[in-house]
């Protein structure tokens, strides 16, 4: 075992880093989300470096997304290669680097999604929502209802038939919407029979990767308090010297490895192919649960760090947090994650232990 | 001991409730600062326990209390309130001269003058004592030349409560003296700054050879941080019933979402319900321990910061506890979200409860050394 990142990995990490804190300085993170959160600009520069290579594997995306949590940088890319671009390459269909996103959550008020052939066409009428990046991408993918199940369509956007309203988050770099379809066309992109678990698979790929940008996150948040600690006097002494801050940055750090071992983990076992699945399940579960942690931990460790500056709006920490927040409920709720594995933990009624003879 | 009211209590209780109900929700958004209390004052609710020289009714502390925890019940729109009358009124009472007890107490009671609090600046927070604003001696008075942030209510103030430094090169706590200064004077400016929830109601107000006449000295010369302190620890005294009857008209609401949510039958749901209420409870039977002992002492003990250190935590419990029901649809705010963000605001906002009135680790730092008489760190 060589649980270490390597040359290319670094490098890669590196690169992207850079070119994320050149479009990205704080000022620009702040005047982003107070705008409308959408960054156009940015997205071929992203292409151009390759973030949405087809070759890249999983371990690389991870790092492009530990970056991405770091800088917050306000593109569709996790959309487009977190969610879309497993379902398309399940699809058969060629991986272009246009954004894109799917749409498969229920409006939290109700109402889903179906889907009709009519004179050999599809068209698909309801209502999807918490879509995110849906006003950047450019294609869709949308799960909707048919008489043989659920299967994955192919949409345009925009499309006749097709709304796209803005619903106001929490994150506001990460915007969602809700998609009204009325009559709208669309083409068979995964057919019922496996459409949910293709769907599964998307959701689980997209949801490691989040495990890795939470842990960007983190470590952002974190570098925040700990120059803050560093800086700040109070009676006399920096802050970070008095055991209070100073434990607290520590047990930040603590929490912020733990899951950044589990992320990276979690991410090999995707990429790789002797794995059993239920494996790649739990480390799944277990980065989520463990980067979910350690992203609000560490904004909720550095709000107190920094005090009446980091209560305001233009201390830029706020930012970090509404997506710590965002990472900490988007898709399936952490008692899920830790059912799944509460579920595997005690299923069956382990063996006494033996005594050695 | 008597862990019921007493029937003048009752009565009194009872009156005051009818009352807040019949008029908070006309207040709710209540138009011009002052607007609430001059409502109180006309019904007899301002200034309980002033002594009745002051234009106040006299009472024992428990009414006091009992008011604080009605008026959060009743979600009354207080804010504005705890600084001049909870404050800035008692500290001029025990300090002010007869002419400055004449000129602000029966404007501070019938709401005419709002008051704010200048005394954080961006060098000294938790560390108040390295205070910078300096003001100095001039023929009729002083002349005030500073920075004061996160004073809240300060856009809507007439009057501060300011500490400065009155006596050039003293460091800590020494010449250091409490300033009334008038909002309106010359060279006061008031820039709004904007809180993380991206509410405005805290401020920045940046003085700049701000006139203060000679009589707007309260207390003696160079003895302020012993004024600043008793204003603080009225802060503390009843505060903490405040903020424990606030958490309880939280903790109500979050019983409505789970049943909202159709969650009451969720084992892991109601653990969590049920351990809030016992920490709940804990503050507000602490509180009325806390209340007991004011009366007796006449003044809040450092156990009063018991008070404001739990109610921090168990709020901010609450508020991720109530955000986590939510599921997936807590990414949303606004119309879109669940009681209109109420639960997403507050998951936001909480985080300055261990920040504001004194840090959770400042808090700690009293009861480690005044309580539990532990070595002192610093
Ligand atoms: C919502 C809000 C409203 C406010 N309203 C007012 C107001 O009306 N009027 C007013 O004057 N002020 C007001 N304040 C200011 C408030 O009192 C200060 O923010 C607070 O005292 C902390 O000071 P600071 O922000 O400078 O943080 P700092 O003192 O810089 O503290 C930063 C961190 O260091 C820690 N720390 C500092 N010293 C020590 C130590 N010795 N040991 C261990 N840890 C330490 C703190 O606990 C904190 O975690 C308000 C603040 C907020 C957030």
């Amino acid at each position: 075992m060589d649980f270490a990142l390597t040359d290319e990995e670094r490098d890669l990490s590196a690169a992207a880093a850079r070119l994320l804190a050149d479009r990205y300085p704080v000022e620009r993170v702040a005047a982003l989300a107070d705008a409308d959160g959408v960054d156009p600009d940015t997205w071929p520069h992203l292409r151009r470096q390759g973030w949405c290579d087809p070759d890249l594997g999983m371990v690389e995306k991870g790092l492009l997304a530990q970056e991405g949590g770091y800088a917050l940088a306000a593109t569709p890319w996790w959309s487009t290669v977190g969610l879309a671009h497993p379902i398309h390459r399940a699809a058969g269909r060629e991986l272009t680097p246009d954004p894109l996103t799917v749409a498969w959550q229920d409006d939290p008020a109700g109402g889903g999604c179906h889907a009709v052939r009519q004179g050999g066409r599809w068209r698909l009428t309801g209502l999807r929502a918490l879509v995110t990046d849906a006003t950047s991408a450019t294609a869709l993918v949308v799960a909707a209802g048919t008489d043989a199940g659920l299967a994955l369509f192919a949409v345009a956007s925009p499309a006749d038939g097709l709304t796209v309203e803005p619903q106001p988050t929490l994150d506001r770099l990460r915007g969602a919407a809700r998609l009204r379809f009325a009559d709208t066309p669309g083409e068979l992109l995964v057919a019922p029979d496996s459409a949910g678990r293709i769907l599964a698979q998307a959701r689980r790929h997209a949801g490691t990767l989040l495990a890795c940008e939470a842990v960007g996150v983190a470590r952002r948040a974190l570098e925040l308090a700990r120059r803050h600690a560093g800086d700040r006097v109070q009676f006399g002494r920096p802050i970070g010297a008095y055991q209070a801050v100073a434990h607290r940055l520590a047990d930040s750090y603590v929490t912020l490895e733990l899951a950044t071992s589990l992320a990276l983990r979690a991410c090999w076992l995707a990429g790789a192919d002797d794995t059993e699945p239920a494996e790649v399940a739990h480390a799944h579960a277990e980065a989520v649960v463990a980067g979910r942690q350690a992203a609000v931990r560490a904004c909720e460790d550095a709000l107190q760090v920094t005090g009446g500056l980091g209560a305001t709006w233009e201390y830029p920490l706020h930012w970090w947090y509404r997506r710590a927040l965002w990472l900490d409920s988007f898709d399936t709720p952490t008692g899920g994650h830790l059912a799944t594995l509460a579920d595997h933990l005690l299923a069956g009624r382990p063996e006494p232990a033996r005594p050695t003879a | 001991m008597r862990l019921r009211d007493t029937p003048e209590e009752a009565a009194f209780r009872a009156g005051l409730r009818a009352w807040l109900a019949e008029h908070v929700p006309r207040h709710r958004d209540a138009g011009a600062p002052g607007g609430w209390t001059k409502a109180l004052h006309a019904a007899g609710y301002t200034g309980l326990t002033w002594p009745a020289a002051y234009g106040g009714r006299g009472l024992p502390p428990t009414y006091q209390g009992i008011y604080a925890e009605e008026s959060a019940l009743a979600e009354a729109p207080e804010g504005v309130n705890v600084i001049g009358l909870g404050m800035v009124g008692p500290t001029i009472v025990s300090h002010g001269t007869p002419e400055q007890q004449k000129r602000f107490l029966e404007p501070i009671l019938s709401g005419e003058y709002v008051f704010c609090q200048g005394f954080s600046e961006p060098d000294a927070g938790s560390d108040l004592a390295a205070v910078r604003t300096r003001a100095t001696a001039t023929a009729g008075g002083w002349r005030v030349t500073g920075e004061k942030v996160w004073s809240s209510y300060a856009h809507q103030a007439d009057w501060c409560l300011l500490l400065a430094r009155t006596q050039p090169g003293s460091t800590a706590h020494t010449g250091l003296t409490c300033l009334l200064v008038d909002m309106r004077s010359p060279g006061v400016r008031v820039l709004p700054l904007r809180q993380a929830t991206g509410d405005s109601d805290f401020n920045q107000i940046v003085l700049t050879d701000v006139p203060v006449p000679r009589d707007c000295v309260l207390g003696p010369v160079g003895e302020g941080w012993r004024i600043a302190m008793t204003t603080l620890a009225h802060e503390r005294g009843t505060f903490g019933i405040t903020l424990t009857a606030r958490l309880a008209v939280e903790f109500d609401r979050l019983l409505r979402t789970v049943h909202d949510l159709g969650l009451a039958d969720d084992p892991a749901v109601r653990a969590e319900v049920a351990e809030l209420h016992v920490q709940l409870q804990g503050l507000r039977w602490t509180g009325h321990r806390t209340m007991a002992a004011l009366a007796r002492t006449g003044k809040p003990g450092p156990e009063s910061s018991i008070l404001k250190l739990h109610w921090s935590i168990t709020n901010q419990r609450l508020a991720a506890f109530a955000l986590r029901l939510l599921g997936p649809a807590a990414v949303l705010h606004g119309p879109d979200s669940h009681a209109a963000g109420h639960w997403q605001h507050l998951r936001l906002r909480s985080r300055a409860n261990s920040i504001e009135g004194g840090t959770s680790e400042i808090l700690r730092g009293i009861i480690a050394e005044r309580v539990l008489g532990l070595p002192r760190t610093r």
